[in-house]
């Protein structure tokens, strides 16, 4: 009982954790941005789920199987699919998580992102904040999937988001 | 009736053996341990240990903390009267969160998220005294000292292993909501409550037969779960929602939601069932919840990423 127990072990260690769609090791990022337009006017681009592709430049195009799910095609890499987890309009706050995984794509395993809006001053304040894991849960992840990569992943995404979205809301008034 | 009030307060204190507590946290990001003085609520050590913290567990008799470090694959050991290291125990795999037998046996229970098992622990040896297989990505795990019994929720199976605390035998594995994480028994034994991060609840299971008794409807991506030490309310940590949800346990019906920091992940209450402390990993603080009035009373600040998976206020 016990020797079948620990040769399932042996086994089991040299078992890759690539497929694990989780680990034990979260990081963070937490982003903000001042944009010179209205609140209201920054949430009708961000609260429109599916229309990320009309304002984020590394996300080509967006199809949505089912509603509440979105698959975002990122410009000249695969696709990854994420799940709506809140809306609220009053609050100005959206919260998603990413439902399938594509590491070649976007080298992280699991994510969850709050994107908020609040007023400041005659413009708004939008807060990117995201929760998430390396590509390779594992102790030994090779440089690609590593925790460096995913926070440079993810920064770079929620950076470029808030950029473009700026830009194109201010070069309008 | 101010003088007869002044009397009681005092005959109290001296009737009450003052037994100082102190809750760990671990900082995942700071690699560091936070001790804080229950009494005074504030910090009032912090002790630098091994790469990436996380779960926690006391040995009130013998003034021990463990800590998991599933990045390096090894528990820290700090004594609690001196907060110094005492050493490390290498286990292999990702330890993540360990419960010591509370019966003065001598044996630490550690989850292995990445051997899918749970490893058992001779903190006088400083050995792995046994491997026990579970389900996969075993994250969460609570042991029942009176019954003998260890509970671990096993992440990626949905389900919850019910183990012998001396004995290499599994009674059950019980089906849980999805992508359980934490989990705990009731201070009477009676009762085992899990979340399920996916799904967004909590299941409600025996302690006697091993079956659902309730399903919970949760925030957000609940993590933490909790009892009070007079076993009134069920406190769940929604990281999704930011909030406590407060459920009292005999009806099973949710009583208050209570707003803490961002994405909380970790609850433990003080041992009078006055306070609750819940770790909130994305604003780096601590919330104190006072029990009575189900308000957050005090946030402090904490060294980066506050996690503190399992039991982390003691002696």
């Amino acid at each position: 009982m016990k020797l079948w127990a620990t040769a399932l072990m042996a086994s089991q260690l040299f078992v890759t954790s690539l497929a694990f769609a989780h680990g034990p090791t979260p990081q963070k990022i937490d982003e903000t941005i001042v944009i010179d337009a209205p609140v209201e006017t920054v949430w009708k681009k961000v609260s429109d789920f599916n229309g990320i592709a009309d304002w984020h430049p590394m996300v080509e195009s967006v199809t949505s199987p089912e509603e509440g799910t979105r698959v975002l095609k990122l410009k000249g890499k695969g696709e990854i699919t994420d799940s709506l987890d809140e809306k609220d309009d009053a609050k100005h706050y959206l919260s998603y998580r990413l439902l399938e995984e594509n590491i070649e794509a976007f080298p992280v395993s699991f994510y969850t992102v709050s994107i908020e809006l609040s007023k400041a001053n005659e413009g708004t304040e939008m807060s990117w904040k995201g929760r998430f894991y390396r590509a390779d849960t594992g102790n030994f992840p090779p440089e690609q999937y590593n925790d460096e990569s995913a926070v440079k992943a993810m920064e770079a995404f929620a950076k470029t988001g808030m950029a473009s979205l700026k830009e194109s809301l201010e070069g309008k008034k | 009736m101010k003088l007869r009030l002044g009397l009681s307060l005092s005959l109290l204190l001296v009737a009450m053996p003052l037994a100082a507590q102190h809750a760990y946290i671990s900082s995942q990001a700071a690699s560091k341990i936070t001790v804080v003085d229950i009494d005074k609520q504030d910090i009032m050590a912090a002790v630098d240990v091994a790469t990436g913290p996380v779960g926690i567990s006391l040995d009130n008799q013998r003034n021990q903390l463990f800590v998991t470090h599933p990045e390096m694959g090894v528990v820290t050991m700090i004594d609690t009267k001196t907060n110094k290291k005492l050493g490390e125990i290498r286990t292999g795999g990702q330890p993540f969160a360990i419960a010591v037998d509370p019966s003065g046996k001598h044996q630490v229970f550690v989850s292995d998220w990445e051997r899918n098992a749970v490893v058992v622990i001779n903190p006088e040896t400083k050995l792995v005294v046994d491997i026990l297989s579970v389900g996969k990505n075993p994250a969460g795990l609570a042991i029942d000292s009176k019954s003998r019994r260890i509970y671990v929720a096993n992440r990626n199976s949905d389900t919850l292993t019910v183990l012998d605390a001396d004995t290499p035998r599994q009674y059950a594995e019980v089906k849980t909501g999805k992508a359980p994480y934490a989990v705990t028994v009731s201070p009477d034994g009676k009762r085992i409550y899990v979340t399920a991060i996916q799904d967004n609840t909590v299941t409600v299971i025996s302690g006697d037969d091993y079956k659902v008794i309730k399903t919970l409807e949760a925030g957000i991506a609940p993590y933490g779960v909790a009892v009070t030490p007079d076993n009134q309310w069920l406190y769940v940590a929604n990281q999704g929602t930011n909030d406590v949800w407060v459920f009292d346990t005999q009806h099973l019906q949710r009583v208050a939601k209570i707003d803490v920091g961002e994405m909380p992940e970790s609850i433990s209450f003080t041992d009078d069932s006055q306070y609750a402390y819940v770790t909130n990993w994305f604003s780096n603080t601590l919330s104190v919840i006072d029990i009575k009035s189900q308000k957050v009373i005090k946030q402090i600040a904490m060294p980066d990423g506050p996690r503190s998976l399992g039991r982390f206020i003691g002696d």
